[in-house]
Order: structure tokens, then sequence, then C-alpha cells
């Protein structure tokens, strides 16, 4: 689609204007080139000349066409005339007495050292910069000097041959011999003597294209040249053989495929930009690209290494269906004016050899060359018989096909976006969720690493209450608010570490307290007091106390178990002996009498309310050991 | 010019002609692809081929122009002809016609090239011994009458694919230091890359014949 775009673009605006200098509307072929108001005008001043010819506009296809090149031809002159118009308004208005040939010299000074807004004369200049600036200052010196010189002669001979006092094929030969006298000069002259040899053919090349784009005017397609005439012939050629397709000329291409036809679109559009180019390097590279593509295109179909046997007719195919314009003024450009080595070796020469050929060979087709009978032929050319299987028809029955293609292509694109947006997001989703899993990794492990250590229980503080214990007999409460209060700070796990001995810093702040002895005296009570300790922290007071009253309690009870424990054994009689008796009066001993009271101590956590002061005379009555084991095994039994 | 790096001193043009379907471009290909192992690869596409060669110690850089073999073409391909150091003949060991158009070739070349141009001629498909059409003194003998170089060769299994070209190159050389090839003629088809000063070759014959379109 771009390349159909991009074609369209060969035809300058100026092109379309009105043939009448300085006027800015579109000119029709059907006024000559003219706008309606301009032609008009036109066609007064010519009936007052010669009132007898009457200018009725082209009417057939043919002549029409005709009219459209005379109309360009027209243009051209008129543009020369203005160009030399102003360079005689120049030699009057200044520099009189100063001979012609040094005006024209100083008019190219301007051209190329002062802002000519041309393009070209500013990627010129740029590629200058970038030579010239590895250079000593006397290289661009001596080579401006040398180009003047030449421009100087060229511009005398091309009055000369102006006035056909010499041929084109001498210009030719003398821009030839520039060349080589100029790359000799730079052997030999010893200011170009530290050049690598690669710089002096990039001034060469410098050289031979600055010379080119101020001379193109006036060499490209020269009225004393009948190049015109032979670009129209072959214009006209062209247009007639329209009809020959692929198979007339054993070219494989598949029409039907879209990246093919893009390459052959590519080829084409190469081969007509030529025209638009001024220098000849530049027209081959041109050339050059319109090849490249049609071998790409080769290898795509053929699949192995692409032949000249394959290139040649395809190459050909492609000038007739591309009908370059000015072709034949452009071959003979190239050929007179384009450095002499660069068409006899190398890239650029071969495929300007192929596409001479080419031409050639399209203007040399006769039936023989296309394998068919000399009838069919003639009712080809005559127009009596037209091809069903051009590839103009060809593509109008593609549009739609390409059209699909594009749609294809383009869902295909959205077909892979939607996955891949469903594939991170999907990514996304396992992402989150382990990072979840990490931050209760992480959490988890710091709580691990770093216990919380008794702070309220002024008897746990040292360091043996941070024991496993603590985490084994964690309630849930004091766990969840341990959670609570790091997803408060969800930051790094440092921070959380910080949090932490925050948390338990307190606790080595505060001031030991006595702990009584008794407790003292068991490790693992101790540890258990840590368990208050934490509870207290994260609930609140209320709770806590009765915690505190309720499992202190407890441990004291305990204590008694183990201490009772130790005693079992020497009192083991003893106990069997009272056993019977105790039993039934329990309840009465757990209310009414303290000392009788021990039995409870394995399983106190199992009853919720003991009266706070029991563990205090249960303390005092350690001594008696055997009456709570003789309990022990009664309620559950 | 391409190839920046000046790594050879001389550039020989060749071209390799013969009927179609005779294996030219497949013994280009099978010549000029050793160049993807080992030398640089972004020089010039496979299309054009050309590689750089060691003869008598000399790099030498070979630009090889396949051409068109179809008989339609024969009137316009002339042109290709233009300065060639070097033109390979080949025909198809298996197909007798494309042997039978040698003579009307080598008049081409005769014709359309200078003195000097070294002729090869090559007798390809050489692997395919049980449909040979065409025998090998027949060929040696019509080589040997016209001063021709000449070896069977096979694009396919690379046979004798190298010295072909190889010893092409070797005779253009040769040529060079006899002195019987100008290097100053635009037409010889050999340009010498300066690495010393002075003798660099560009065209002399200035007014360049405009193609034979």
């Amino acid at each position: 689609m771009n390349v159909l775009k991009k074609a369209s673009l060969r035809i300058e605006e100026a092109d379309l204007k009105c043939n009448k200098l300085g006027c800015t509307y579109y000119g029709t072929p059907q006024c000559e080139g003219f706008c309606s108001k301009c032609y008009r005008e036109h066609l007064q001043v010519k009936q007052l000349v010669n009132p007898t010819i009457h200018t009725a506009p082209a009417q057939s296809s043919q002549s029409s066409y005709k009219s459209l090149f005379s109309n360009f031809e027209r243009k051209k002159q008129q543009q020369q005339q203005s160009q030399k118009n102003i360079k005689l308004l120049k030699f009057g208005s200044f520099r009189k007495n100063i001979e012609k040939t040094d005006d024209l010299h100083l008019d190219l000074m301007q051209a190329f050292s002062f802002s000519d807004s041309s393009n070209e004369l500013l990627r010129l200049r740029e590629t200058a910069q970038l030579i010239f600036c590895e250079t000593d200052q006397n290289v661009e010196t001596d080579t401006n000097k040398c180009v003047h010189k030449y421009l100087r002669k060229m511009y005398a001979d091309v009055d000369a041959a102006n006035k056909f006092k010499l041929s084109i094929d001498d210009l030719s030969m003398k821009t030839q011999n520039f060349y080589q006298a100029f790359s000799k000069h730079m052997d030999t002259n010893k200011i170009y003597a530290d050049l690598r040899p690669e710089q002096k053919e990039r001034i060469l090349e410098y050289v031979e294209k600055l010379c080119m784009t101020l001379l193109h005017q006036v060499l490209f397609c020269p009225l004393f040249t009948n190049d015109e005439e032979m670009d129209l012939a072959i214009q006209k050629r062209i247009r007639q053989l329209n009809w020959v397709n692929a198979s007339h000329l054993d070219c494989h291409i598949d029409e039907m495929n879209p990246s093919a036809r893009d390459l052959a679109f590519i080829a084409m559009l190469e081969l007509t930009n030529m025209d638009s180019i001024k220098t000849p390097p530049d027209k081959l590279s041109c050339i050059v690209k319109c090849c490249k593509s049609i071998f790409k295109l080769l290898q795509q179909t053929g699949g192995g290494p692409a032949s000249a046997d394959e290139f040649l007719p395809l190459l050909i195919f492609v000038v007739l269906k591309a009908n370059p314009a000015r072709l034949k003024s452009n071959i003979h450009y190239i050929t007179r004016f384009c450095n002499a080595y660069r068409l006899m070796t190398g890239e650029d020469g071969y495929y300007f050899t192929n596409l001479c050929c080419a031409v050639s060979f399209i203007e040399n087709l006769t039936a023989e060359s296309l394998n068919m009978p000399a009838d069919e032929f003639e009712n080809y050319m005559n127009g009596d018989v037209v091809s069903t299987s051009t590839w103009e028809s060809a593509l109008v029955i593609c549009e739609n096909m390409q059209l699909m293609c594009e749609h294809l292509s383009m869902l295909a694109n959205f077909n892979e976006r939607h996955d891949k947006l469903f594939n991170e997001a999907e990514e996304l989703k396992l992402q989150m969720l382990h990072f979840k899993e990490e931050v209760k990794q992480q959490v988890h492990d710091i709580i691990e690493k770093y216990p919380l250590e008794p702070k309220r229980n002024p008897r746990m503080c040292g360091e043996n209450s941070i024991s496993d214990v603590v985490h084994v007999t964690q309630t849930e409460s004091s766990e969840s608010s341990f959670l609570f209060n790091f997803s408060d700070k969800p930051s790094s796990s440092k921070n959380k570490t910080e949090d932490l001995i925050s948390f338990s810093s307190p606790n080595k702040v505060c001031p030991p307290t006595p702990i009584p002895k008794h407790l003292q005296s068991n490790s693992s009570l101790c540890s258990l007091g840590g368990e208050f300790d934490l509870s207290d922290h994260s609930t609140d007071n209320s709770q806590t106390d009765d915690l505190i009253s309720f499992t202190s309690n407890d441990f004291s009870i305990e204590h008694n178990d183990e201490t009772v424990a130790r005693r079992l054994e020497n009192d083991e009689a003893e106990t069997k002996k009272c056993e019977n008796e105790t039993a039934p009066t329990e309840p009465a001993v757990k209310v009414n009498s303290v000392p009788e009271y021990r039995g409870f101590s394995s399983q106190g956590s199992n009853i919720p309310s003991i009266p706070c002061d029991t563990g205090s005379t249960l303390l005092a009555n350690v001594q008696s050991p055997h009456i709570k084991n003789s309990y022990f095994p009664l309620p559950y039994g | 010019m391409s190839a920046p790096p000046y790594s050879y001193s001389y550039i020989f043009k060749y071209i390799i002609i013969g009927d179609m379907g005779v294996g030219k471009s497949c013994l280009l290909h099978q010549f000029t692809e050793k160049k993807f192992m080992s030398d640089c690869p972004h020089t010039i596409g496979v299309e054009f081929g050309t590689r750089i060669i060691d003869v008598c110690g000399q790099k030498i850089k070979l630009q090889i122009w396949d051409t068109a073999g179809q008989e339609r073409f024969r009137a316009v391909t002339r042109s290709y002809y233009r300065g060639a150091a070097g033109a390979l003949m080949v025909y198809d060991t298996t197909r007798r016609t494309t042997y039978n158009h040698l003579s009307s070739w080598l008049t081409d070349t005769r014709n359309l090239t200078n003195p000097s141009t070294v002729i090869f001629l090559i007798g390809n498909k050489s692997d395919l011994k049980d449909q040979r059409d065409v025998a090998y003194e027949e060929a040696k003998q019509f080589a040997d009458e016209n001063g021709l170089m000449f070896v069977e060769a096979s694009a396919k299994t690379g046979d004798n694919v190298e010295e072909a070209f190889v010893e092409t190159a070797k005779k253009i050389f040769q040529c060079i230091q006899d002195g019987r090839l100008d290097l100053n003629a635009t037409e010889s088809g050999v340009q010498h890359k300066p690495s010393q000063p002075g003798r660099q070759t560009l065209t002399d014959q200035s007014p360049k014949p405009s193609c034979s379109c």
C-alpha cells in the first residue's frame, strides 16, 4: 500500500501547474497544460497571430498523451529560456566588463557555496563536510578549484553544443577526461599524498556528484540531442506492449502472493524514481535497488540461487510494467556522464548492463522473441485482441485479496497481543500469589528467628526465657496480633526485625524484679511465663490479668505436680492406703479445705475457675503430695 | 565502489556464458558460496558473485557476471562482454545441443572481447556419468583447436569448480606480468587497486561507447 502511495510522488507539483510562468493554478492536458484562464488568453493570442489555424484541444487519447508530453517539452524550453534570461540579467546587473565564462563561474560559486536551496546541493554539502573534515584544508580548496575549472569549461561547451558546434559525445568525452585527469591529479599531487585510497575514491565520487548536480539541467536530455524522441518512442513501445505478461517472458512471478507483489512494486518504484535523481551514481544506485528486490523476489519463488536466466526476463517484465519516465534519456545520461570505470565493473555496472539489455530487448521485441505466432503478436500489437491475464487485471482482482491479507495479518497481530496480555496477567497473578507466600514465609521466619521475649513479667527477664516453648504455646490471639503489627509496616524484613527488636527492647530495659525462689527453681515454668507476657502485650489488660491470675495458678500447680512426682515413689505405699478415703470427698476438699486441694495440679488448665488464693495455699502445702496423687485419677475414672 | 578496505590488489571481471540451464548460476554459486564461511558476509550479495582469491601471492577480487543464456536474449546481451578479463564458457555434458552451440558462443566472445581475454571451457554436470552425451576427448579436442583451457566440472559436487576459476585468474595474472594485458585499457577487465600511488587505472578511452541498446 505504501509503495503505491509513494509511487505517486514522482510527479512533481510543478509539472501539474499551469504552463504560464508565475501562474499558480493547475493546468490540464485539455487546455494544453494551461489553467482555464491562461488558456483563454493563450487562444486569443494565437488567433491574433494566426487566425486561420483552428486550435481545438486534442481529442483522441493518443494525441492527448502526445500533447501532454509536448507540454512537458514546452515547459522545459521555457525553463531554459528563463534561466538564460536570469543569467543575462546577472551579466547586465553587475560585472559588465568581465568575460562571460567568469560570470558563469561566479554563478556556480554562488550555487554551491551559498544557499541554492536545492536538496541535492544541501546533501552534497553535508557529504563534503564529512569528507573534508578528515583532510587538510588544501585538499578542499584544490578540489573546488578543479571543479570550478571544469564547470566553467563545461558551460562554455554546452553553449557551443547548443549552437551545434559540439556533439554530446564531445561533452561526454570531456567529462570522462576530467574524471580521469582529476583522479590522476589526486595520485600525483602532493596535496593528496596523505589520503587513503578510499578517501580519494570518496572525493572522486563527490566531485562527480557535484558536477553532475550542477550540470544536470543542461546535460540531461539536452535539446541538441534526439534523446527526447527516443524517450517518446520507447514510452509508446512499452504502452503498446502492455499486454505482455509474465508467462510470455517465461518468468515465474506469483502475482497472488502479497510479498512477491510488494517486491515487484518496490522494483518498479525504484526504477521510476531514477528519473527524479540528478547524479549518475545515485541513478545507478536506484537501478541496483530495483535489481536487488527482483533478486529477492526470485529467491523467494525459486528457493535456490537466482540465476541470470531468470533475472533478465523478470527485469524486462518490471521495465514493461513500470514504464519509467524518460528511460532512454536516463540511460544515455548515465552512460555519458557517469565515471566509466563504475560502469565497467562492480555491482552497479552489472545491473546497469542488465537494464540496458532489458531496454534493448523491449525495443527489438518481436513475435519470435516471445515465442508466439506472428499473427497473434500483430493482433495484440494492434489492440484487436485484449490479453485477459495482464498484470493490471491481476492487480484489480488482487486488490481485495491484498486488503484481506492485510486484515488477516492485523487480526493475527491482535490475537498475538491478546494472548500476550493474557499470559502477562496470568503471570502477574502468580507473582502476586508468590509474593503473598513470600511475605508470609518471611514473617514466619522472622518470628522463628526472633521470638518474642517476655516483657511485662519481671520474673522472666533473662536469656533463658527465650525457648521453644514460647511459640509452641503461643495462643491464637497473640499470633494474629503479631501479624497485624507487621502488616502495619510491610516494608522490608529489616524493618520487621527492627520492629521486633523495638518490640522486645522494653523487656530488656525493664528493671529486673526479684524472682520468687520457688519459680526460679524451674526452667519450664520460666518459659511458660513468657506466654502470659506475650498475651499480655497483645490483648487488653483485663483479659491479661485474668489469664495471668489463671495461668500463674496453673504453673504453681504444675510445679507442685513435679515435686510431687519426685516424691511419688517414696510415698507410693502410703498413697495407696489413703486413696479410697480421699476420693469421695473430693469436691469438699476443693472448696473447703485448702490443704486438701493439691489434687488439681496436673489438669489445672482444664478447670476454668480456681480461686486465686489457692496458689499460695498450694505452695504452702507442697509437703503433702501423696494426697494429690491419690486424687488424680478420679475425674477421669 | 563497494568494499572500502582494499584487501585485494586487483579486480578481474569474469563473465559466465552458455545456454540456458547448463548450470552457470550453480557454478557461480558453488564458487562464491565459500565466501560466506571465510570472508566477511556483508560485502556484496549472493546475486552478484564476488570472491577474493589468492593467486601468486596477490589478492585478487573476482567479479563474476552471470548472463542470461536464452537464445532470444543473445542479441541484447552483448554488452555483458565489454571489459571482461575472463570468460567461462559453459556447456552441459549431458545435453549435446548445449555443446553444439559452443561455436556461436565462442564467436560472440571473440568478437566482443579483447584478444587478451582468457576463455575457459567448462563441461558442467560431470557427476551425471551415466547420462553423458558429450565425450571428454571430443570437448578436449575442441578446446585445443580453439586455444581454450578446458576442464570438466560439477557444480553439484564442487568438483573442479574452484580450479576453473583460479586457473583463469592465474592465466590473466600471467598476462599482466608478461605485459600482454594493458592495465590502462578500459576494456581489459582488470583494475589495479593501488596500494602504491601512481598506478591507479581508470578509464582511458573516453567517449564511452553508449551501450548497445
